[in-house]
């Protein structure tokens, strides 16, 4: 392992963390927190010159200068009527946001390493459409536009490293329109959680069969010749159990259904993740195991310390699996 | 799709508007210039179409710097104005090649902007200000194109509608625009000086007079100055318009000596106050200014010379607003300097033997009846004044007096004083223009209406002006040039009738005066007229802050105030309107809608509440649904029914 870079300008940094957190802190009292709607009413929202509002003015001096040095009259005109112009979109980009409404939406689970999605819902109750809002946690922007007494839905990624419940950090949502000279922007504090599920390991071993079975080593799942009906197709489904043939005639994806016996019940024991000390590990293979047993269409049971799940199968129970596995040992969050 | 690609509609409106945009300086660069920028547009227009690669650093940056030093070696410099603007387009041509996303295209737009100021640097013109303004809104659209999601590829009805904001945001802009060309505070430029910068071409009075050179400007109808007066215009005979002063005399030149402004002859007034006027010079590129003869105040940007000429500071190379003021009776250097005298009375050793001759047989006459008698000879002469007089030799004067008798007024002017100085009386040639055409409220002066007459110096009297142009053909003093020649040699605007042509070009000229006398020539002198006539007597003054920033605030009000009443919530339709007077007929039984509650749930909860008016609230939930959300109608149903729940 390499040691860290050295923080380069520490000292700029210490003299400015205070106000960072003075300025965070002030924030924080300014905007409500918490899973409720909020309105970008006039002190909430922020507008300054952007970078290339930077770029902008310094040509506009550039340009007053040659105006000023050739004694050119067309030439101050134009540098008054950017410079009008510049001061009318401030007020452009700021009615952009204000009176915007943000509510806090839904939150995709994902598997630790990958991308959670949080969704952000924007209502414009004004009758000018709203253009090009930015917003993002501090990853990508997600932009979109809204249309008068309409609402939008924005997926935000945030990229989850740990398993359990992945807080949002503060939401910023920030506009350019119309030139770009200035930026208007407010913040959110939605504390959105999404759910984190432990990484499945990578090739891990096939599932535990003989643990739990009847002595043979391997065990036949719900009988396949034991055909009981068919239901709707979900996701993570069998292809090998999707009945193709009503599919082609029907335009509706079935999948096949068999008797499953209770007593062939596959069960994921934490203490059959043998041979791993270390807790993570082991609750990636037992994720992995019931991605796999999903997968495979049985019906399968979880049994941590502390928390069984009792075998059953389809997406509800995969997901309260991996729920149980995201926060084992993880005090839930309140 | 990457939000910071650029789209190809726009990119080709890009590529447009920077060709309009350097187009009117395609006389200024050179061909190879102009070839390889065709080649660099043409070059991002096949990677459009072809949605080829960009062309990579190390064959850019060559052909970058190939150019620079291109422009280096053709104008010696890479500064000043027509280099400048030589290396700016050399450079957009190449960065042109580097544009891939919003970023970099987003700088051409600014550089864009830059472009238009280098189009005024040779222009200010009305016409090119009305094209450039369209090209501000095509750039401003693009900027707005650039920052609003979604491109433009296939939907000119985007880019109608950007293109529509953006001179909604050119007209919000307009009010302050104004306040800010009026109030900002102006400087006299300029703030550094560059090489080539000085202007090259000359035209009008030049500070020599040889014979041919008042008869070439006679069929030059551009402008030479414009003027309105304060109150009545005095007669025409009496428009002397004072120029340079021609004193030495080499057998055929006259020519102007330096003017010295250290000490200046006094001048004297008549019983009239002076007449006071406005006179807007276009640059002539000469020092001197021009004004009504004789100049009774001397302008803050200019000095009076000891030959009595206004000389300015520096050149007039761009177009000059003066207020003047002149006594039409004067008595100009009374006690004027011997020297001055003296030199007002030399004349070449040799030449025009026959007109030395009869001038000195007058110096026995007083002064004034010299002058008299040297008129008398012209007019008794037969002397012609025309357009087209033949070259005279070495003894010009004798060949014109006694000889070829045709001439323009440099002949008669030249030929008078060359006999006044013969005859022992100081005289000298004055160069200026004379009269000038009425349009409207103010004066047209054109080239043509250049002319040169003689001044002669009389004791007790100092300088008097005498036109022997005058006393030989009075109808060009009185009515202009075209009544004293034929004026079919003339081109229209010099004509008398009342042509069509000229008639439209008075009425344009008419415009461009005001937009010269209230856009171009917005000088600091004028912004502190300007201001005084609202009170404001000091800049930076707390009365010109108040009004400068109040004013400007109130634009800004305004402007919020319209944006905030465009975007009040929509008018809910007249089924939520009476749903809502619904709810708060209800809201009396502590009956209040949830933020999420939608109709029928509340509808349910309000039943539930009071179960004795359960039918009815059912009524007005069903007629409600109906009318919003179903095929409509009902409205009158609704209506009925929830004025009679209050009750």
């Amino acid at each position: 392992m390499h040691p860290a870079p050295p923080p380069r300008r520490t000292w700029l940094a210490g003299l400015l963390a205070p106000l960072q957190q003075r300025w965070n802190r002030w924030l924080q009292r300014r905007h409500p927190h918490g899973m409720v709607a909020q309105r970008l009413t006039q002190n909430r929202v922020y507008i300054f010159l952007s970078r290339s509002g930077l770029v902008f003015c310094i040509m506009l001096v550039a340009m007053l200068g040659g105006a000023i040095n050739y004694d050119l009259a067309l030439a101050y005109l134009l540098v008054f009527l950017l410079a009008s112009m510049a001061l009318a979109s401030v007020f452009h980009t700021f009615r952009n946001l204000l009176g915007l409404s943000l509510m806090p939406g839904r939150a995709d689970p994902c598997f630790a390493g990958e991308v959670a999605r949080f969704e952000v819902i924007l209502e414009n109750d004004s009758r000018l459409p709203r253009h090009n809002l930015g917003l993002r946690f501090e990853g990508p922007v997600e932009a979109s536009d809204v249309a008068p007494g309409d609402t939008a839905r924005v997926w935000l990624p945030l990229s989850a490293s740990k398993r359990g419940w992945l807080v949002a950090p503060r939401l910023r949502i920030e506009t350019h329109w119309p030139l770009g000279v200035f930026q208007a922007w407010s913040y959110a504090f939605f504390s959105q959680r999404a759910l984190v599920y432990p990484k499945p390991e990578n090739d891990p071993p096939p599932l535990p069969m003989a643990a739990t079975g009847d002595g043979e080593g391997t065990l036949t799942p719900r009988g396949q010749d034991d055909f009981a009906g068919l239901r709707p197709f979900q996701r993570g489904d069998s292809p090998r159990h999707v009945a193709w043939k009503v599919a082609a005639r029907d335009d509706a994806l079935m999948v096949k259904e068999f008797h499953g016996q209770a007593a062939e019940a596959l069960w994921l024991d934490w203490d059959a993740a043998s041979g791993l000390i270390d807790t993570e590990a082991r609750l990636s293979r037992l994720t992995a195991w019931v991605l796999a047993a999903h997968a495979a269409g049985l019906a399968y049971g979880l049994r941590l310390p502390g928390e069984v799940l009792a075998a059953d199968q389809g997406e509800a129970h995969r997901d309260a699996c991996l729920a149980a596995l995201a926060l084992h040992g993880i005090r839930e969050a309140t | 799709m990457n939000p910071d690609r650029l789209d190809r509609t726009q990119i080709l409106a890009l590529l447009a508007v920077l060709t309009g945009l350097l187009l009117p300086h395609a006389g200024r660069l050179p061909s190879w210039l102009l070839g390889a920028l065709a080649i660099l547009f043409g070059w991002r227009i096949w990677l459009i179409r072809t949605q080829g690669r960009m062309p990579p650093k190390w064959v850019l940056l060559p052909i970058t710097f190939g150019l620079i030093v291109g422009v280096f070696i053709e104008f010696r410099t890479l500064l000043g104005r027509t280099g400048g603007i030589a290396l700016f387009a050399a450079l957009i041509g190449a960065k042109l090649l580097e544009t891939r996303s919003r970023r970099d295209a987003l700088l051409l737009v600014y550089l864009g902007y830059f472009l238009v100021v280098t189009n005024l640097l040779f222009d200010q013109t009305m016409a090119l200000a009305a094209y450039l303004c369209a090209m501000v809104l095509i750039i401003t659209t693009l900027l707005i194109g650039w920052h609003t999601l979604g491109g433009w590829t296939g939907q000119w009805r985007v880019a109608f509608k950007q293109a529509r904001f953006a001179g909604v945001l050119m007209l919000q802009a307009l009010p302050v625009m104004a306040l800010l060309f009026v109030f900002f505070p102006r400087i006299e430029g300029p703030l550094w000086r560059l090489p080539q910068d000085r202007g090259s071409i000359r035209s009008g009075l030049a500070d020599s007079m040889s014979p041919g050179s008042f008869s070439n400007m006679s069929k030059d109808d551009s402008v030479a100055f414009r003027v309105s007066f304060e109150g009545e215009r005095p007669a025409q005979e009496l428009l002397y318009w004072r120029g340079p002063v021609f004193l030495d005399y080499d057998g055929r030149t006259w020519t102007q000596s330096p003017p010295n402004a250290t000490t200046s002859p006094r001048i004297e007034g008549g019983t009239q106050p002076p007449l006071r006027y406005a006179i807007t010079l276009e640059p002539h590129q000469r020092p001197w200014l021009l004004a009504l003869d004789m100049p009774a105040t001397v302008p803050d940007e200019g000095r009076m010379s000891d030959q009595l000429q206004l000389v300015g500071r520096r050149q007039v190379s761009k177009r000059l607003r003066l207020e003047l003021s002149a006594y039409l009776q004067y008595r100009a250097g009374v006690d004027e300097d011997e020297a001055m005298l003296a030199r007002a009375l030399v004349l070449p050793e040799e030449g025009n033997p026959r007109a030395r001759q009869q001038a000195a047989a007058w110096r026995t006459l007083p002064p004034q009846a010299r002058v008299d008698a040297v008129l008398q000879l012209f007019t008794g002469q037969g002397l012609q004044y025309t357009l087209a007089p033949p070259l005279y030799g070495s003894n010009a004067v004798d060949d014109f007096v006694y000889g070829g008798k045709q001439g323009f007024c440099e002949h008669f002017a030249g030929a008078f004083v060359f006999m006044m100085r013969a005859a022992g009386v100081p005289a000298r040639v004055v160069g200026g223009y004379q009269g000038g055409e009425e349009n409207g409220d103010y004066l047209i002066v054109r080239q043509a209406d250049a002319h040169a007459w003689a001044e002669v110096w009389l004791e007790g009297q100092g300088w008097q002006r005498v036109d022997p142009t005058f006393a030989v053909a009075p109808s060009r003093i009185e009515e202009g040039l075209a009544s004293a020649v034929n004026d079919s040699d003339l081109p229209y605007l010099l004509r008398l009738d009342n042509n069509l042509v000229k008639r439209a070009q008075l009425a344009l000229d008419s415009m461009v005066n005001g937009w010269n006398q209230w856009v171009i020539g917005y000088t600091p002198e004028r912004q502190r007229q300007v201001l005084k006539r609202l009170g404001i007597t000091d800049l930076l003054s707390g009365k010109f802050v108040a009004v400068f920033l109040g004013s400007i605030g109130l634009c800004i009000a305004l402007i919020a105030g319209w944006l905030l009443w465009r975007m009040r919530p929509p008018k809910p339709d007249a089924a939520r309107q009476l749903w809502d007077s619904f709810c708060r007929r209800l809201a009396a039984y502590d009956l209040v809608p949830a933020r999420a509650e939608g109709p029928r749930d509340f509808a349910q909860r309000a039943m539930a509440r009071l179960p004795q008016r359960e039918t009815e609230i059912q009524a007005i939930l069903d007629c409600y649904l109906a009318a919003r959300y179903g095929s409509g109608g009902g409205l009158e149903q609704l209506k009925q029914r929830v004025v009679g729940f209050g009750r």
